[in-house]
């Protein structure tokens, strides 16, 4: 599974790896926002950038092939309107859309491959995301692997009963909706059950988290230098 | 459907950013004050169960099936504001883990699918929930689905991205499709966990969910206008725009050419976009204030 | 059994407790219980017959009517805090115990809900995880481990806290032989009270001093291991080891 993938990468050592998350997210911001500024047909502006990602992507020491290709699945969307406006006659903008939404995907996947999850969710924290927002989508992502498991036993084990092919209709309209009940009504003990753990352990209400980041020289050093490249790029 | 980045233009996601933050912020605050500290596990969890449950398959046709979207069915279960909470949740995560969607974009898909989709998704469920059960659930999973589709072709529509009416047509029609699908899931499904624990659907009607019924409903009428606005000409979002005298006074029909070269601060689709965004942010400002006042009203 | 005269302090005391589902269902009737320091007592029992519930009533997840003591604190709302840091459970599911991103994060969650600092709590966390034969999963993420990697790692996060009671709730579930020995090992060593709600006998027989049977919500023996097994034939299998010899050749 993907998020499997990127919980590896995210896991290496390298130079981005050690970088704060909140750097990593503002700079991901300003290098969004000033490639979505930048008009179409701009093509050595975009050709820079896409040299910078791949520079970037050396020094995290992530698979350049890996990268590129999980990229992609912005391509059927972005290529669908590109032909769109390719044949409405506007030919740089097509271009332009898929350039543009493609390197934003890559520039994306290179914080999420440098940045474990509960990380990068520290880092929106301290930028200013509500807290419950936060919380959730850790615990969130916590049990997203438990519970799709859980989904494809029961589909496995429907598929067993059933012959191995899927059945049709009406019938298999119930079954589906049968299975998917009982996956809510477990995920909701389950929830009740992390919450009597949490009672155990002295949960009063109000979450510690652990600190693990700080924002230091180097991190605002790499902010400024990327923003400052971009920006200049742009309008140099 | 998820926005990618890059396909919007800046005034259309920035505004949308703008204002997703409020709307969320404050049914984050709601879904504090609806639910106890259990919380925090129960929308996690229960976040995770969407996921999984998108990998479950419905059997719609010949050798087709569909799944889950969820924004409904939160709802009915968890209550609104937890559910926009949740949709919320999700839909960051898929932009970040599985790049489904854009980040700058983030605003807009918020917006479309966690705001106005649960919220249109839970109002006729709120207001016939008790009397017409299966209908008020099939007609607020359909109209969930319906109206952030729309939203997101008029926002694509606003951007400037070639839309002929063609394309626009299928889409709405595939878009209705899924609605429907979606509307049929949402019965079944919640029917069947009727039966396991009646306790875990929401009973419509409490009294303490009058704001969010108000503001369900101004979130459909805000989608039903976003839709009529995003399929109307670009000439009629300027027309409108000018006649609410919130366009600059040199607005000119220049060719979408301008966008690909001068500044784009001057050119005429800028001053479009501004115009329709302006335009929506008045009747979403307009819905808001007139449920503020209406919930002063009775609760004094 | 003789009573000696300087008996320690019980460290657990249950007098007439009663416990009801909120669908009616006499889930405890009248028990009454007693933990001493040091010992190690096995809950056993038919699944249902009350062993879970009697045991989430100790750290007041369930409140049911009767009294209880803890280490010399009556069990009350007030006093729940006090009385959660003074006794460790060790969940069934890992899973629903094991809610952190990461290791490090889970185990340091009792500490930090302790009112400890920040550094305080991941010193102490990384020492539990050391008590378990874990420091090297400090980081990673929970899911990735196995089931016997995951029941340490909660025995860790419960350690950190400095309980003076454990409480386990079959513990061995899922794990393998060699996992089920670790956990045995980890165990004995420990040298907290502890009460093991198990199915498994010889776990029973190998850590536990005493054990008490549970039979639809009433305690109804306490004794040794080996005496309660043979009382209420709680035995895998009901063959003498002698007949286990011949079952081979026989025909069914």
């Amino acid at each position: 599974m993907h998020h499997v993938l990127l919980e590896r990468w995210s896991q290496r050592a390298s130079p981005l790896h050690r970088r704060d998350a909140r750097a990593k997210i503002l700079a991901l911001l300003v290098f969004l926002v000033v490639l979505a500024t930048t008009p179409a047909g701009a093509g050595a502006i975009l050709t820079t950038y896409a040299a910078l990602l791949a520079a970037a992507i050396l020094i995290a020491r992530l698979p350049l092939s890996g990268i590129v290709s999980r990229s992609m699945v912005v391509l059927p969307f972005s290529l669908t309107f590109a032909l769109i406006s390719w044949l409405a006659g506007e030919p740089w903008r097509a271009l332009a859309l898929v350039e543009k939404s493609y390197l934003s995907t890559v520039a994306v996947l290179l914080v999420a491959g440098t940045t474990p999850l509960p990380l990068l969710l520290g880092g929106l924290e301290r930028l200013g995301a509500p807290r419950l927002l936060v919380l959730v989508a850790q615990f969130l992502y916590r049990y997203l692997f438990v519970l799709s498991e859980q989904a494809q036993h029961m589909r496995l084990a429907a598929a067993c009963r059933q012959g191995g092919a899927t059945v049709r209709g009406r019938n298999g309209f119930r079954a589906a909706s049968g299975a998917l009940a009982v996956l809510f009504a477990r995920s909701h003990e389950r929830a009740e059950g992390v919450h009597r753990a949490m009672r155990a352990r002295g949960f009063s209400g109000r979450f510690s988290l652990l600190h693990s980041q700080r924002f230091g020289a180097r991190d605002g050093a790499f902010l400024l230098v990327v923003s400052a490249f971009l920006v200049l790029v742009r309008f140099g | 459907m998820h926005i990618p980045d890059n396909f919007l233009s800046p005034p259309v996601w920035a505004t949308l950013d703008a204002i997703s933050v409020p709307a969320v912020g404050l049914m984050v605050r709601q879904a504090g004050r609806d639910l106890d500290d259990a919380r925090i596990p129960l929308l996690g969890v229960m976040g995770a169960f969407v996921f999984a449950a998108q990998m479950i398959n419905f059997p719609v046709g010949v050798g087709t099936s569909g799944h889950l979207v969820g924004g409904t069915l939160l709802a009915c279960t968890l209550g609104p504001a937890p559910a926009v909470l949740v949709m919320t949740v999700i839909i960051a995560i898929q932009a970040f883990v599985f790049q489904d969607g854009g980040v700058l974009a983030l605003g807009a898909n918020v917006f479309n699918m966690a705001v106005i989709g649960v919220l249109a998704g839970y109002w006729p469920f709120h207001v016939w929930g008790a009397t017409r059960h299966r209908a008020a659930i099939f007609a607020g999973a359909f109209l969930s689905v319906m109206v952030s589709g729309s939203l997101a072709l008029g926002e694509l529509r606003m951007s400037g991205v070639a839309m002929p009416r063609p394309l626009a047509v299928v889409s709405l029609a595939l878009f209705a499709a899924s609605a429907a699908i979606e509307g049929v899931i949402t019965i079944c499904v919640i029917q069947a966990i009727e039966k396991l624990n009646a306790g875990y659907v929401q009973k419509p009607r409490a009294s303490n969910q009058r704001t969010l019924a108000v503001f369900s409903g101004a979130a459909i009428a805000l989608g039903v206008v976003g839709f009529l606005v995003a399929s109307a000409a670009p000439d009629g979002i300027q027309r409108l725009g000018i006649q609410m005298g919130l366009t600059a006074k040199t607005v000119l029909h220049a060719p979408l050419a301008d966008y690909t070269t001068g500044s784009f601060l001057e050119s005429a689709w800028m001053r479009r976009a501004t115009a329709g965004l302006a335009g929506l942010l008045l009747i979403y400002a307009v819905c808001a204030a007139t449920a503020r006042w209406l919930v002063r009203r009775r609760s004094a | 059994m003789t009573t000696p005269t300087n008996v320690p302090a019980p460290l657990i005391e249950v007098r007439n407790l009663y416990f009801q589902y909120g669908d009616g269902t006499q889930a405890l009737e009248g028990v009454n219980f007693t933990l001493y320091p040091g010992e190690t007592v096995a809950l056993l029992g038919p699944n249902g017959s009350g062993k879970t519930t009697f045991v989430l009533q100790l750290n007041g997840v369930l409140s049911g009517e009767g009294s209880i003591t803890v280490c010399g604190l009556p069990l009350t709302k007030e006093t729940l805090t006090r009385v959660r840091a003074k006794i460790g459970m060790v969940f069934q599911d890992s899973d629903e115990q094991l809610f952190m991103p990461t290791v490090l994060d889970d185990v340091a969650f009792g500490p930090l809900n302790q009112g400890m600092g920040e550094r305080e709590a991941i010193a102490k966390a990384k020492l539990a995880l050391e008590q378990a034969s874990l420091a090297q999963v400090w980081n990673k993420a929970p899911y990735h481990l196995s089931a016997g990697e995951k029941r340490r790692v909660a025995l860790a996060g419960v350690l950190a806290m400095e309980p003076e009671i454990l409480i386990l709730d079959e513990p061995t579930t899922f794990l393998d032989p060699p996992a089920e020995r670790n956990l045995l090992q980890l165990l004995r060593d420990l040298p907290q009270a502890k009460l093991i709600v198990t199915h498994n006998v010889r776990l029973a027989a190998s850590l536990a001093s005493r054990a008490v049977f549970f039979e639809k919500g009433k305690l109804v023996a306490s004794g040794s291991v080996s005496e309660i097994a043979e009382r209420f034939h709680w035995t895998y299998s009901d063959l003498a080891p002698a007949d286990l010899r011949y079952s081979a050749q026989r025909r069914f």
